[in-house]
């Protein structure tokens, strides 16, 4: 899984820290004013410059003064009932039976043969959830206004004392308590389709006596291999990203093997993470290498040199790891050389005290790296280490961490290989969430999702005819999908340039990585101009809207990491404010429209 | 207002049946007609060139529902939902998110299904691209075989593409024989009863004798070997490969080669392996048997050198003796024309002439030979027309036989005729085994034991190159020097000065610094006319440093009457009554029975599979 910076952030740190309320505050600013301006540049065209003012100043006094505070929550419930009503009038049920169809064939698209078909699995019934959901909210929000603008059922509500911040909240509730339906039955879908479709039974397919280990059938493309225990009870191999427990009892002379279900497959790992650092080849602070890799998400320190890798964690007390911390890395591996091919690069982990004061630091734990899959190591309590040079044994929380701060620092021992990671690639396991408490944290994200479009929806029907605010609304979600495209072409992390650059390039048929090349420096210089202007408006308008990527949780559940807390309320808090954005953005363009004056 | 509505209607009626005839003409299906051969149609135009070119979805190959279903709800989108899906893919595999990258590829082959290089290309990602990012060779095997039956998946959706077969066989044969992990690949393969059962259940039948190794157990080569020849019977069948088609039908047999030198490298050196050599000895014969269409537009074979040669000699003959003197008066003509100091450079004794000068030589004496067509164009009128015709028939057969030679240099044809040949021998594998058996010693620290085998085993590959001096260039002359140097670290002194490997090393050594070099010719020249000599006369040249009871044997086996029975039993084995295919033809190009050398002595007296249960 690759994790961003910004996902550690807690919800505070997010807010406060990183900026994030002042965020709101500047785009909230630059928004009223922006409205301000349109609003008094229509007005001023409408009724005359004073006149405009005062048509604008009235607009604004009102929704403070009288909409704001007269907003009835029981009218708002009556329209959002009526939009309810209206949304299964219009069938929208129908996109659960497709889902049950998707899902049902979805065995002949999903890869049965994959080496953790639980990542698959849940991936794909959170993405077509996810994508199914936000269509729903798009067709939903959309139409249902302009509808009744155009046959003028809306004359009958407005001619009524209801307020357009209740036509707007009142829709918004109305749209989302029907996709809040949907969703969640979806979402049970979903979750029996991952469960059941996972479930899976082995054999014994041999078993040696003498040595107590034995191979389990191949079902679905994976087999284990296990070890029964002097009581009769053993565990399997992991493969395919589970285990299963093994019962050997005997049967008429024979031996019978017991395999339990599947476990560690579908799971939440909560995970703390820590600050990572690196010592260069000098030994003092520095950065990892790149060994040529394409990808920047790995640093890379080389063996048997002073590089090393050194995760800060704070938190680490007794209460929260009573048995000792549980590592979890994946680290990658550059060899220069073959070398040995059946042994593993291999490295060591040295736990260390943050104070230098202290001089305490365990002795080496030496490990073969595993690339690719999650390797666990249980550090005990107590370790071998030393303390002002002598040896003794360490207690974790008492002489390594007694602060909560502790430091795990990595290296690579064999000279000439190189050990990459990334912050998130060596973790303390925390505990354990149940897999459906995880599952629902990421339902309720794709829940944010679609409020947000059922907002922009609404709003766009405010001003725009049905087909119209369509075409909006699904405008901002690809935006909202693929603005970072522009800033990936403005900082050239996206070959072929713009618009323009594009098109002439389709047409004269060039290709991306060669120079556009027109043999007229100027037309270059002006298209690429144009395009840059192009793209940096659209990363401006990007900037405001909501980036969907960022909003998705899908790689937590499919991962097996517990959604973090902080996360989802920053979502939540963003939700909200567009809400609010948009709920006023549609109180004006209500509130001056004819049928509402 | 309603009549212009209802003439808008009648135009969109109209307009919708008079594009529906063209629709129709072209695209009615075909039908089959019943029984009695009446009701059939030959369809639309469309339907016809589908059959006409066996293009159909059902000719292609199998007709997936899941693939068609992806391609139906993109709603003709299949293009761009194809692009977007390889730029994922490349985003999954610069992130080595590679369980994604896997799953995406699934997808892209379900909406492209007939699309090669899809198959051709992420194949090769898989196993060759992405297996070497692991570092467990485990997982390497892993997705080694994800590239494999990704391939698999390909020839189910096109049944005509002899290309994945073809690929095929380098995976299975080359990506697991050749890596640096082989030792451990091939084991892995060998157990991996799971995948030979699953490559059972895909059509290729791995439990045939064929595809069994030593052990009985399925052997990586001789797997790829089957998937060479499902393809070379789809090709055979009409089908088109674009491979050049000498190097294309060569990796089949080479398979079988690549396996014998697999299992002497593990140490099978008995019995076992003379019976895999005899039969790679057979497939390569059978290969150079095959008629093999040139770039040119001739059909050559590959073992129709000594016949090409002929009929050139033959034509050149005829040509020389029907031009007279022509040829000789205008070479004299040229060589008046030399400069004097070029004169006096071809007049010098070879010996006094450094390479500079040889080279010279040759370049002057390249000038200095005349053209067929030129002496033919030199002789009197009333002569010309037929010499030119007969110098034109030379010119043709020179060609066809420079043509020959150089698709024969391309497989490296010689080596792989004489090397099976050589490595049946009994001699070549006793010369293995001590050398084979010297090197474990070494790695037991038994040094005098390793160095009593690696000197009986000198003497041996002595012998070898003596009779076989090819075999010093390639791989068997890398593997010697490979175990000299390990002898020379233990001697830990020089060669001994009458080392018996001793001109075989200067020589060698010489040989790897590449390029052209006279000594290296001069050594090679001796040693072929050396080994022609010995080739008269083998049996008593191998005698000399057989044991006894080896020796009794042949005596015993060459005063039988050579009958049948007594003959290789190989699978593919020809009638016996050509008494060619009884034994492997050694270092001669003809398909004529080449006795004098034939090394049938020293092979058992009838050949079974010694791997066999009994």
């Amino acid at each position: 899984m690759r994790f961003k910076p910004d996902q550690f952030w807690s919800y505070f740190e997010w807010l406060f820290e990183q900026g994030g309320l002042f965020q709101g505050f500047l785009l909230t600013l630059v928004l009223a004013v922006l409205g301000f301006l349109v609003g008094y540049l229509v007005s001023l065209a409408r009724s005359g410059p004073s006149e405009g003012f005062y048509a604008v100043a009235k607009v604004i006094r009102e929704f403070f003064r009288v909409d704001l505070p007269g907003t009835s929550w029981r009218r708002i419930v009556a329209i959002g009932r009526l939009a309810f009503k209206e949304a299964l009038r219009r069938r929208v049920l129908v996109i659960v039976a497709i889902f049950v169809v998707i899902i049902m064939f979805a065995g002949w698209f999903l890869d049965t043969e994959s080496s953790n078909p639980a990542r698959l699995y849940i991936s794909f019934v959170v993405t077509a959830t996810n994508y199914m959901v936000l269509l729903l909210a798009l067709f939903l929000s959309t139409f249902s206004l302009p509808a009744e603008i155009k046959s003028r059922t809306i004359y009958t509500i407005v001619t009524k004392p209801v307020r357009p911040t209740e036509i707007f909240i009142g829709r918004v509730v109305g749209f989302g308590t029907v996709g809040t339906v949907v969703l969640v039955v979806l979402g049970v879908l979903s979750y029996l389709f991952v469960v059941r479709g996972l479930r899976h039974d082995h054999a014994d397919k041999s078993f040696s006596a003498s040595e107590m280990v034995g191979e389990t059938t191949l079902d679905r493309s994976h087999k284990h291999t296990f070890k029964i225990g002097p009581e009769g009870l053993g565990v399997t191999s992991e493969a395919n990203g589970h285990q299963h427990t093994v019962k050997r009892t005997t049967q008429d002379g024979r031996d019978v093997f017991v395999f339990g279900p599947a476990q560690g497959e579908l799971g939440a790992r909560i995970p703390v993470f820590g600050k990572l650092r690196f010592t260069g080849a000098d030994g003092n602070e520095g950065s990892g290498v790149s060994v040529g890799y394409e990808s920047e998400y790995h640093q890379w320190i080389e063996g048997a040199s002073l590089m090393s890798a050194i995760w800060k964690f704070d938190q680490i007390n007794e209460s929260s790891f009573p048995n000792g911390l549980m590592m979890e890395m994946s680290l990658g591996a550059f060899r220069t050389y073959k070398g040995d091919i059946v042994t593993g690069v291999r490295g060591t982990i040295v736990l260390r005290n943050p104070d230098p004061e202290s001089n305490v630091e365990s002795d080496r734990i030496p490990f073969v790296v595993q690339e690719y899959q999650l390797d666990r190591r249980q550090i005990p309590v107590t370790v071998k280490g030393t303390k002002d040079k002598q040896s003794v044994d360490l207690n974790l929380f008492k002489d390594l961490a007694p602060n909560g701060e502790l430091e795990v620092i990595i290296r690579c021992e064999d000279s000439g290989q190189y050990f990459g990671m990334a912050a998130a690639d060596v973790a303390l396991r925390a505990g354990d969430m149940p897999f459906w408490w995880n599952f629902t944290k990421g339902y309720v994200s794709i829940w944010l999702q679609m409020m947000i479009v059922i907002c922009f929806g609404v709003m766009f029907s405010t001003f725009l005819s049905g087909p119209v605010a369509i075409v909006a609304t699904l405008s901002f979600l690809i935006l909202g999908f693929f603005g970072g495209l522009a800033t990936d072409v403005i900082n050239n992390k996206k070959e072929g340039g713009g618009p323009v650059e594009s098109l002439i390039r389709i047409v004269t048929q060039r290709g991306v990585m060669t120079d556009l090349d027109l043999g007229n420096q100027p037309l270059e210089r002006v298209i690429k101009a144009v395009d840059r202007g192009i793209m940096e408006s659209l990363e401006l308008l990007t900037s405001g809207l909501p980036n969907f990527n960022n909003l998705g949780t899908s790689d937590f559940l499919a991962y097996g990491v517990n959604l973090f807390g902080g996360l989802l309320g920053r979502h939540m808090t963003m939700t909200l404010g567009y809400f609010v954005l948009t709920c006023i953005v549609s109180y004006f363009f209500l509130k001056t429209r004819e049928m509402a004056a | 207002m309603k009549l212009a509505s209802f003439r808008r209607k009648l135009i969109y009626i109209i307009a919708i049946v008079v594009l529906l005839v063209p629709v129709f003409i072209l695209g009615q299906p075909s039908v089959p007609g019943k029984s009695d051969g009446t009701g059939s149609s030959q369809g639309g135009t469309l339907a016809q060139i589908r059959e006409r070119y066996n293009i159909g979805q059902a000719d292609l190959g199998q007709i997936d529902p899941a693939s068609e279903s992806m391609k139906l709800a993109t709603l003709g989108l299949r293009g761009v939902a194809s692009t977007i899906l390889w730029q994922k893919a490349e985003y999954y595999k610069k992130e080595s998110l590679w369980e994604r990258y896997a799953a995406t590829l699934n997808q892209i082959s379900l909406l492209q299904p007939h699309f090669i290089n899809v198959w051709e290309h992420q194949a090769h990602n898989l196993s060759y691209n992405i297996s070497v990012e692991f570092d467990d060779y485990h997982q390497r095997y892993e997705w080694i075989k994800k590239g494999i039956d990704y391939l698999v998946k390909g020839t189910k959706f096109n049944k005509r593409q002899p290309i994945l077969q073809w690929d095929l066989g380098i995976y299975t044969g080359q990506k697991i024989g050749t890596a640096d992990e082989q030792t451990y690949y091939r084991e892995l393969f060998r157990n991996d009863t799971e995948y030979h059962s699953h490559l059972v259940s895909e059509g290729l039948d791995v439990r045939t004798p064929d595809a069994l190794g030593v052990d009985q157990k399925p052997d990586h080569w001789l797997v790829g070997r089957l998937w060479f020849m499902k393809s070379y019977d789809l090709v055979d069948g009409g089908a088109y490969c674009r491979k050049s088609p000498h190097i294309y039908y060569s990796d089949g047999p080479k398979c079988q080669l690549r396996f014998c030198e697999a299992i002497e490298k593990e140490g099978i050196l008995d019995e076992r392996a003379k019976y895999q050599w005899i039969k790679a000895s057979e497939w390569w014969r059978e290969y150079g048997n095959r008629d093999v269409l040139t770039t040119w537009g001739h059909t050559v074979k590959m073992n129709g050198l000594d016949a090409a040669k002929e009929v050139y000699k033959q034509g050149l003959d005829a040509f020389n003796a029907y031009v007279g003197d022509a040829r000789e008066k205008l070479m004299a003509s040229l060589r008046d024309n030399l400069s004097a100091e070029d004169k006096a450079l071809i007049d010098a004794p070879a010996d006094s002439l450094n390479m500079d000068q040889r080279r010279r030589i040759g370049s002057i004496m390249g000038r200095m030979q005349p053209t067929t067509l030129a002496v033919a164009g030199s002789v009197a009128v009333d002569k010309r027309s037929k010499a030119i015709e007969l110098g034109t028939k030379v010119n043709d057969a020179a060609e066809f036989l420079s043509h020959l030679e150089s698709y024969r240099t391309q497989v490296n044809y010689d080596y792989w005729q004489i090397r099976p040949i050589a490595e049946q021998n009994d001699v070549t594998l006793r010369a293995r085994q001590k050398m084979f058996d010297a090197d474990t010693k070494l790695t037991k620290a038994d040094v005098d034991g390793a160095l009593a085998d690696y000197d009986a085993a000198w003497v041996d590959w002595y012998k070898v190159f003596a009779r076989w001096p090819r075999m010093m260039t390639d791989d068997a002359g890398i593997d010697v020097m490979n175990s000299l140097k390990r002898y020379k670290r233990v001697l830990d002194k020089d060669y001994p000065e009458d080392f018996v490997l001793a001109e075989f090393v200067k020589f060698k050594e010489q040989y790897d610094k590449g390029g052209f070099d006279f000594e290296v010719e001069k050594f090679l020249e001796k040693w072929n006319k050396q080994a022609e000599e010995i080739g008269k006369d083998e049996m008593n040249f191998f005698k000399e440093t057989m044991p006894r009871e080896m020796v009794d044997q042949i005596d015993n086996n060459l005063l039988e009457p050579k009958s049948p029975e007594k003959k290789p039993s190989t699978d593919s084995q020809p009638p016996p009554t050509e008494p060619s295919t009884a034994v492997p033809v050694t270092g001669s190009e003809s398909t004529q029975p080449a006795a004098p050398e034939a090394p049938a002595a020293v092979r058992p007296p009838k050949l079974e599979n010694p791997s066999l249960p009994k």
